[in-house]
């Protein structure tokens, strides 16, 4: 059942962990409402970003707030509700991938990363520092989803490099080799791009 | 590193606008309640079979011997 209006207004102005000891200390499970209310829609568009696909990104979107609600207790509150929410989102997308065979990870030494010369990521950087809007929309499509995932981790959701390591659970340097291959293959992509027109 | 900067904030501010200003599709509210409802019902049926089924019982069989007892 709906929250009647006045109680509502009040209860808007909770941060997620005043609202989430409510639920789970008083027992006032209609609070849940509010919780989707703020994540519902940032759930789902990650779903949609990474698996491209409006009824499975429905359907995933379902089976994370669900889990979300039904885990409420294991969120110690010692980060953002937010990044709690996107791990439970980027790790239930990519267990759904990795069922359709459509995630592949490589295996990277920690010395790869330390193997990059200063020119190949001043080269890289050059590429990336004119992407615009419109063409990353495109590339976006183009780029495999492993790449796409950890590109929207760092930079869609400000996440850090150590933030990404948790959630992941690798370790900071394969995190930081990751995404420099997923900006090299954005990098390639758009350098392609740019060759056809 | 300034140049860094400026390739994560331009990364960034492309990787942010793609988030929609839109929300979900309004039936997914409809569904997940729905399905919260079912776990809700399940959990309460499944506390009849296991702690309360029990108290319930000792209840009963209690209410049951105070009856005998005052019928003696």
């Amino acid at each position: 059942m709906p929250i009647d209006k006045v109680k509502r207004k009040g209860l808007d102005q909770l941060t997620d962990f005043e609202i989430i000891k409510l639920i789970l200390d008083k027992g006032e499970k209609d609070l849940l409402e509010i919780l989707y209310d703020r994540y519902s829609s940032k759930v789902y568009f990650k779903c949609l970003g990474i698996v491209g696909n409006k009824e499975t990104s429905k359907d995933l979107a379902h089976d994370i707030m669900i889990k979300i609600f039904l885990n409420l207790s294991k969120f110690r509150g010692t980060s953002e509700f937010s990044l709690w929410v996107h791990s439970i989102t980027y790790n239930y997308c990519m267990d759904h991938l990795r069922k359709g065979k459509r995630l592949k990870y490589e295996s990277y030494e920690v010395k790869d990363y330390e193997r990059i010369s200063t020119a190949e990521i001043e080269l890289e950087n050059k590429i990336l520092s004119d992407l615009k809007l419109v063409q990353l929309e495109v590339l976006l499509h183009e780029l495999k989803p492993e790449d796409k995932i950890i590109l929207m981790m760092r930079y869609q959701d400000s996440m850090s490099v150590k933030q990404i390591s948790q959630t992941l659970s690798i370790g900071e340097s394969a995190v930081k080799m990751r995404l420099k291959r997923g900006r090299d293959r954005l990098a390639d992509l758009l350098k392609e791009a740019q060759h056809e027109e | 590193m300034k140049n860094d900067n400026k390739i994560k904030a331009n990364l960034e501010e492309q990787f942010k606008q793609l988030i929609p200003d839109e929300n979900a599709p309004e039936e997914l509210k409809k569904e997940v309640f729905n399905t919260i409802d079912t776990l809700n019902l399940l959990g309460d049926i499944a506390d009849l079979f296991t702690s309360k089924f029990t108290q319930t019982k000792a209840t009963f069989l209690d209410l049951t011997q105070n009856d005998d007892s005052e019928e003696q």
